[in-house]
């Protein structure tokens, strides 16, 4: 009986030998959580799709093929058949080979678009949170003026002002919608760092001031925005589809991206419906997927499901 | 504003009003194994008396009480044992059957009344919420008993306080006004948890004096819920002294303050500062925390830390002895002699 | 450390460590949607003059609300006084500016209440302990930081492999002794203790205090402990400051305070504090204070515990502020600010009825009073 006692004992005191971080803990949490595998396999299998695209895909974007072009009529267009798994599209083009090689292009846009609005917003909250006064009122003014714009509606005007729609232009627009979104969040807990016991008793200790921000503050700050932006990237995948659908995108015909390829079927919906069927499907399964593993990710963050 | 008087005048003697028996409640979680948080606990409060539940955090004392008062959520877990008022066990009773008593036959005042009263009501709402639900008060005479009671409790000027909200009022203030609701209904049993952990000493002792003398005016009992053996000292007569969800030493105040008998109860009284002793020298501290204990299942959860600890400590589990009035639970207690 | 010893006695004579004269914090309440009005300051603290002697430990025990917690930060220089001066050494801290500042700031430091909030949660205690000397320069190379670290965590009572965890794998008591690790780390003079044991379980308290206490004796430390508990005040100090709304009401040796309390407000402290013998507690008499703690933002006029006092009398208390003076017959080190302390002393004037005043809650709150000024979500919050 007394070994089991002694036992503990030993158990705590080699335990002691690892320390475990909160990332450390926060990250055992994730992987018991199922939300979070299911979004981790839906991204995992959409940023292997989106990578290895060019080898899956049998054909290539742009190409037409006679074989199915000839039976394109204009009440019919052909289904699968053999060397074309999900048949024509409304060119005669390989909708399957379409369908792959777009993953590309959404995965490219949506990280682009999020990295970007991610580090401009970084840099306006850091600044702000951190130095607090007019400094903040500025920042955050305009970022209220930024934020008092439907998203949607402000991408598509930034879209618009440019002279010829393309691919950096859906990127610059989703980017700069979600600017406001991480400036307000970070500075938020940037204050609350700011006031907290911590970042007192480091100030107290004499440690530097920009040691004090970058060291203590951010990194204590920055959960939520990664949570954030996995949140903003499934945004903003939807949001370049709804440009590129509107037709603010690149307007290259060739090319091949869900939410363009999701425009242009709707001229075909009642002739063959799985051409916009199958765009949408994979967006919406690619949004899912970053969002469970989004919403995961601050639940393991976040220090109340800390004991 | 003389020091505490025992209330045994007002006590009829019959029967204990509240009779605890072995209560157990263990806290499961998913994937995890159970936390026993309190384990076997038994005493009885007899009507009028005020009883004293001590312990640090962790001891099971407040869960103890949520317990008494059926609070708990059902979910996860479990409670045993029983808990018999006027003949009857609460554990075993309807919810809502138990909502009909509360309040009315035992009521509770918590640690925070900043988040035990609802921020959006002003405190006559809730006061009269309490009259008119179990009273059957009309409006009107809900309002002026209310402003009564506020009155009664200390609140100045309660008639323009009945329309305050809870964040216009100081904690020492709505600390009363939380008592005036727990006793709208003249309950015979009042919990206190930890009423004054949150204010400050001056406030502390006019919430203290005031418990003191409503104890005595209504004749309602008090089970007092503290981590300061200083409150207990001048308030309960018979005093429980938990430690990890076993009640390990019970006695008559003054007995066990004067002879703590159970190594943590002596432990605890030599290791705190003392306003009446010379300043300066070295308290005598317990040794490691909570987080030492092992459990009771075959060993004194105390064992680890206690400076008295035998070989049988570690192997047998200590049974609780009751002889001359005061409960042990200890294979090594202090002589009786030791101060 | 028997060096700092011997400083000790040859400093005694000499000037005092820490020299506070009419420190004075005073907090702006802003309102206005787009230009911040000031509509009022809270008077957190309010003329303190204090000083500590090296080797030295000094109390200041008051109520929440007193004001000691900013008064402690802006002997720190954590909070920017409004007026007054503080003389740390020699050197005029208050207004010291920039890097000369941050480098001074070696040589005080802080534990802090909340041991868990006051450490950096990402941190382990390694990094911890190792960032204060980095910043200071006293770092001097793996090897001999190493031996350092562990020479900390051992002085503290924890073991080296602590160093390797993070501060929220302990218990409360550890991490108020990593706490206190830390503030060592850096080698100071004064440390700035504020509650450092009230957010810690009762059997645990007592190895922080003993540790303060070996600690002290060791390194030849000098503190400021700042509590809400008498009864841990009083043990811990040489001398002890009574606060009361912003200033100090009296001062002096924690067993002179004890024996012959002289501020109403002190006698109505020491009555109030809970002591754990039952004997006592049934013939002690109590002197209950009626009402709460006026509002900082709103102090009364003359003396400021004038609206609560039992001894208040008809002249001086409502108008003229007293000063700490020493009043006759009593030790030259117990100072009062009362103008009445030798007839309440002396039994000439008796406690009367007090009948508690309504206090104002449309500046700020009363009782939720912060220690600074938030938005009202903060101090419903609280």
């Amino acid at each position: 009986m007394t070994t089991t006692w002694a036992q503990r004992r030993k158990d705590r005191i080699d335990d002691l030998s690892s320390g475990r971080s909160l990332t450390g803990e926060a990250f055992q949490r994730l992987r018991r959580n199922p939300a979070a595998i299911i979004g981790a396999v839906l991204v995992g299998a959409f940023v292997l799709v989106a990578l290895l695209a060019p080898a899956l895909a049998p054909h290539d974007a742009a190409e037409s093929f006679p074989a199915l072009r000839e039976n394109l009529r204009p009440d019919t267009i052909p289904g699968a058949q053999p060397g074309f798994p999900l048949g024509s599209d409304q060119n005669g083009r390989d909708f399957f080979s379409r369908m792959l090689l777009a993953s590309q292009q959404t995965l490219f846009v949506g990280v682009f678009a999020t990295v970007i609005g991610l580090a401009v917003g970084m840099v306006i909250g850091t600044v702000a949170g951190a130095f607090g006064g007019w400094v903040d009122t500025l920042l955050m003014r305009f970022v209220d003026v930024l934020l008092s714009v439907p998203s949607l509606l402000l991408a598509i005007s930034i879209a618009a002002l440019a002279a010829r729609p393309s691919q950096t232009t859906v990127i610059i627009a989703v980017a700069i919608v979600s600017v406001p979104i991480f400036a307000r969040l970070l500075r938020g807990s940037m204050l609350a760092q700011r006031e907290s016991d911590h970042v007192l008793a480091a100030t107290a200790l004499g440690v530097k001031r920009n040691a004090l921000v970058l060291r203590h503050m951010l990194p204590n700050a920055i959960g939520p925005v990664i949570v954030q932006a996995t949140l903003t990237l499934a945004a903003s995948i939807l949001d370049a589809a709804a440009l590129s659908f509107l037709g603010l995108g690149d307007a290259d015909p060739g090319r091949a991206e869900w939410g363009l390829m999701l425009a242009q079927a709707q001229s075909y919906l009642d002739v063959r419906p799985a051409l916009a069927f199958y765009p949408a499907i994979a967006i919406i399964v690619v949004a899912l997927g970053f969002t469970l593993l989004g919403e995961s990710l601050r639940e393991a963050i976040d220090p109340k499901g800390r004991r | 504003m003389t020091a505490a008087r025992s209330t045994t005048s007002l006590r009829a003697e019959t029967g204990p009003l509240l009779s605890v028996r072995d209560l157990r409640v263990a806290f499961q979680r998913k994937g995890e194994p159970e936390t026993v948080a309190v384990d076997g606990v038994s005493f009885d409060v007899a009507p009028g008396q005020v009883v004293g539940l001590v312990g640090e955090s962790g001891c099971g004392k407040s869960v103890t009480s949520m317990a008494i008062m059926r609070l708990l959520p059902s979910r996860g877990v479990r409670v045993s044992g029983s808990v018999v008022m006027d003949g009857v066990d609460l554990l075993t009773l309807s919810d809502q059957q138990m909502r009909e008593r509360r309040g009315r036959d035992l009521s509770m005042v918590f640690q925070d009344p900043l988040t035990s009263l609802n921020p959006v009501i002003p405190i006559g709402l809730q006061v009269t919420e309490v009259l008119r639900r179990h009273r059957g008060m009309g409006k009107e005479t809900a309002r002026k008993a209310a402003a009564e009671l506020l009155e009664r409790v200390g609140i100045p000027d309660p008639r323009r306080r009945l329309d305050s909200y809870p964040h216009q009022l100081s904690g020492g203030m709505r600390q009363r006004a939380l008592i005036a609701i727990a006793l709208a209904c003249q309950p015979r049993l009042l919990i206190a948890d930890e009423p004054t952990t949150a204010l400050d000493v001056t406030i502390q002792a006019q919430i203290l004096e005031l418990l003191r003398e409503l104890v005595r005016e209504t004749g309602a009992a008090l089970i007092m819920i503290t981590h300061d053996l200083g409150v207990v000292a001048g308030l309960c007569e018979t005093v429980n002294v938990l430690y990890a969800g076993r009640i390990v030493e019970r006695a008559q105040r003054h007995r066990l303050f004067s002879t703590p008998r159970h190594p943590y109860t002596h432990g605890l009284l030599r290791s705190i500062p003392r306003l009446d002793a010379p300043p300066g020298e070295e308290l005598q501290a317990i040794r490691g925390s909570v987080v030492d204990n092992v459990p009771w299942t075959h060993a004194c959860a105390f064992a680890p830390r206690c400076p008295r600890s035998l070989e049988a400590c570690l192997e047998v589990t200590p049974q609780d002895e009751t002889s001359g009035g005061r409960l042990l639970r200890c294979h090594n207690p202090v002589p009786a002699s030791a101060e | 450390m028997t060096e700092s010893d011997g400083m000790t006695e040859s400093a005694n004579g000499t000037a005092p460590l820490l020299d506070v004269r009419d420190l004075a914090v005073h907090f702006p309440i802003k309102r206005g949607l787009v230009l911040d009005r000031t509509v009022g300051h809270v008077y957190a603290v309010d003329g303190v003059s204090l000083h500590i002697k090296r080797g030295e430990t000094y109390g200041l025990v008051g109520e929440s609300g007193c004001g000691k917690t900013t008064l402690g930060r802006a002997i720190l220089r954590l909070v920017e006084p409004t007026a007054g001066n503080v003389t740390f050494d020699g050197v005029d801290v208050a207004h010291l500016q920039g890097e000369r500042l941050r480098t001074m700031r070696r040589r005080f430091q802080m534990v802090f209440q909340d041991p868990m909030s006051s450490l950096d949660p990402r941190q382990s205690v390694e990094s911890l302990l190792l960032e204060g000397m980095r910043a200071h320069g006293l770092s001097r190379g793996p090897a001999e930081d190493n031996t350092r670290l562990r020479e900390l965590v051992d002085s503290v009572g924890l073991p080296s492999a602590a160093l390797r965890r993070y501060p929220h794998e302990f218990s409360g008591g550890q991490r108020q002794r990593i706490g206190i690790a830390r503030a060592l780390s850096v080698e100071p003079d004064l440390i700035v203790a504020d509650e450092p044991v009230s957010a810690l379980d009762v059997s645990v308290q007592a190895q922080v205090l003993n540790l303060l206490g070996k600690l002290q004796v060791e390194l030849g430390l000098t503190y400021l402990v700042i509590a809400h508990d008498l009864a841990v005040v009083r043990h811990v100090s040489d001398r002890v400051g009574v606060m009361y709304l912003g200033g100090i009401v009296e001062e002096a040796p924690s067993q002179g305070l004890y024996d012959d309390p002289q501020h109403p407000y002190t006698r109505a402290l020491l009555s109030a504090v809970p002591v754990p013998d039952p004997e006592l507690e049934d013939r002690r008499e109590r002197i209950l204070l009626t009402g709460d703690l006026p509002s900082p933002a709103a102090p009364p006029a003359g003396c400021r515990f004038h609206t609560r006092c039992p001894w208040r009398q008809p002249q001086r208390c409502d108008d003229e502020r007293p000063q700490l003076r020493v009043i006759e017959g009593a030790p030259a080190g117990h100072r009062v600010a009362c103008h009445w302390a030798e007839d309440i002393r002396g039994g000439k004037l008796q406690p009367h009825r007090v009948d508690p005043e309504a206090v104002r809650d449309d500046v700020l709150a009363p009782g939720a009073v912060p220690e600074l000024p938030g938005s009202v979500t903060e101090i419903l919050g609280r």
